[in-house]
């Protein structure tokens, strides 16, 4: 069974109502490539050594999976010419890893605990979970990814970008969009925008590095009580306000950049805003702050994926 | 509590102190004009200033600048720029790094004036090479600014009001991230006038929202370079231009890499 597993089987998917269901077994460590062109992508975990096919598509487009060697690939495609607009629902080995290229697919990804890669156009990105590296980039869409660990890269040109309850180290960068990161446990993180606003809200690892940085927009931290970390600030048209007592030494005429120890100043931290406020606030003040309003901390919620982009085939 | 007020906070903030809506959406379609607006300004003043531009533009571009006097005054801002870059002393930097950046890049040669035809002539190939290039000539300003760039030292000043480097070194990394700028503002307009060719190559959905983005961009290298204006040798809005049009760069890259998907 496992020789037939491992020669090249190039599947064109039987079609019953342009719907294909297929499982096919995979290799321990094989990783998963999944190339849509438009569509959905939806992936979840299970414990099996199988993945499970299921996608809707037009009468005259098919799925091709190869699941012969160490990369399993998955690809929607035209008989026509035309691209293939598919929508996939995939339960994948809970370890493997996943690869999702599609300009135009809305990606979903839940429960895995292998790398994760996502590249998108038009497209919005959710993940929860992933291990090793995550990379996730859309130009248009918005993107979320919570309960990762890892190398963390988190990539739109044109939507907003939200974070939580991640480890590891950690890379953001939006432009046209705010940055939201919660719940993080990371020693290196970077977070950049150009107009936009970003949250960080996290612990501060001993000789971590932190950097916060937009163009037009307020950064705001929210940090352990009694932090240790040296903070450098620039503010060139705006407001700094810290929950912390600092001396700051005021060096320049014009702007406000300026440095300042928290505790033994192990960390450090970099927060600047071209045209904007910086705000630094303990966890104490900023939960008080909460209850008052009677404010729930905000947690993401999973969407029921809809295509947005069926119509192309239709 | 510390506080320090800057002036103006244009975010606005509730009674949470959370960072609320502050009236983007409302100012959307105008602050999208406005970016537009000033990102193609801030590239015919430069191209002005580089005599890039034909007679006739020449002549309209001088007819807004007696017109309007934001125009002018960006003008003289990026000219001020400009004349700073040319008159600092031509001291032997303690470390060039241009012969090993022009060896590998063929840049270090002062290219030919280019002419509109040989922009719009662009192929993919040229302008993935174009953004080889860019890369190098990023890093290499980076590398210029290395001292300024490092994590947490961005030009801040310590609080012990111990500058990091000498006059000298400083005005040298002036000089040659000037230098290199006006390299990368060349390469970064022919990038620019090949992705406006693939426009009919990308989804006119992506094309304009990544024109959008493009012109948000271009604000900040606007305003940052007009803040450079009234400090010229600031070592932190130096080391911020430069990593700002690596933004740029790194968005024309990605942009130039959609002209492949099929649409």
């Amino acid at each position: 069974m496992m020789s037939n597993v491992l020669t090249t089987v190039a599947l064109a998917a039987a079609l019953v109502n342009g719907q294909t269901d297929r499982t096919v077994p995979v290799q321990k460590g094989a990783r998963l490539e999944i190339q849509n062109y438009g569509g959905s992508v939806t992936v979840k975990a299970w414990d099996k050594d199988e993945i499970h096919v299921l996608a809707d598509h037009g009468s005259n487009d098919e799925v091709q999976i190869d699941a012969s060697g160490k990369v399993v690939t998955i690809e929607g495609q035209s008989r026509h010419g035309r691209p293939a607009i598919t929508d996939f629902e995939l339960t994948v080995p809970r370890w493997i890893s996943v690869t999702v290229d599609g300009p135009y697919t809305d990606v979903n990804i839940d429960g895995l605990e292998g790398e994760v890669v996502v590249q998108t156009v038009e497209g919005e990105v959710q993940v929860r979970g992933g291990r090793g590296v995550v990379a996730l980039k859309s130009v248009e869409g918005e993107v979320m990814l919570q309960g990762a660990q890892g190398r963390l890269e988190v990539n739109s040109v044109d939507g907003s970008v939200k974070v939580v309850d991640c480890s590891g180290s950690l890379a953001v960068e939006a432009i046209d969009g705010d940055i939201t990161l919660q719940k993080i446990q990371a020693n290196e993180v970077e977070a950049n925008t150009v107009d936009g606003d970003i949250v960080y809200e996290g612990t501060v690892a001993e000789r971590g590095r932190y950097q916060f940085g937009t163009h037009d927009g307020a950064v705001v931290v929210v940090l352990p009580d009694n932090p240790n970390v040296s903070v450098s600030v620039a503010v060139l048209d705006g407001k700094f306000d810290c929950d912390f007592p600092v001396s700051i030494k005021e060096e320049r005429k014009k702007g406000k950049r300026f440095r300042f120890v928290l505790g033994s100043g192990e960390a450090q931290m970099e927060l600047e805003t071209f045209s904007g406020s910086v705000w630094l606030k303990s966890q104490s003040s900023a939960k008080a702050q909460a209850q008052d309003q009677g404010e729930q901390p905000e947690q993401p919620e999973p969407q029921k994926h809809k295509s947005k982009h069926k119509e192309r085939d239709e | 509590m510390s506080e320090i007020d800057n002036g103006k906070d244009q975010h606005q903030r509730n009674d949470r102190g959370d960072v609320g809506a502050h009236g983007k959406a409302a100012d959307a379609a105008h602050s999208q004009a406005r970016h537009a607006l000033d990102g193609a300004q801030s590239e015919r003043l430069s191209a002005y200033l580089d005599g890039e531009l034909t007679a006739p533009q020449r002549e309209q571009l001088e007819r807004e600048i007696a017109a309007d006097p934001r125009v002018a005054q960006l003008l003289a801002g990026l000219r001020a720029v400009r004349n700073q870059a040319l008159s600092l002393a031509d001291r032997p930097p303690q470390q060039d790094l241009w012969p090993a950046i022009a060896a590998r890049t063929a840049m270090g040669r002062r290219r030919p004036h280019p002419g509109a035809g040989r922009r719009y002539a662009l192929s993919l190939p040229q302008l993935a090479a174009a953004a080889v290039v860019l890369i190098v000539l990023s890093s290499a300003l980076t590398a210029v600014l290395s001292g300024a760039l490092r994590f947490g030292q961005r030009g801040t000043q310590p609080a012990t009001g111990q500058a990091t480097s000498g006059e000298n070194a400083l005005a040298w990394r002036v000089r040659q991230a000037s230098f290199a700028q006006r390299e990368y503002d060349k390469a970064i307009r022919d990038l620019e006038h090949a992705l406006a060719q693939q426009k009919g190559r990308i989804d006119s959905t992506t094309y304009n929202v990544i024109v959008k983005n493009l012109a948000i961009v271009d604000l900040a290298v606007t305003q940052t370079r007009a803040a450079l204006v009234q400090d010229p040798q600031d070592e932190y809005l130096n080391a911020y231009l430069a990593s700002t049009m690596q933004r740029k760069l790194k968005l024309l890259r990605q942009a130039s890499a959609l002209a492949d998907v099929p649409i």
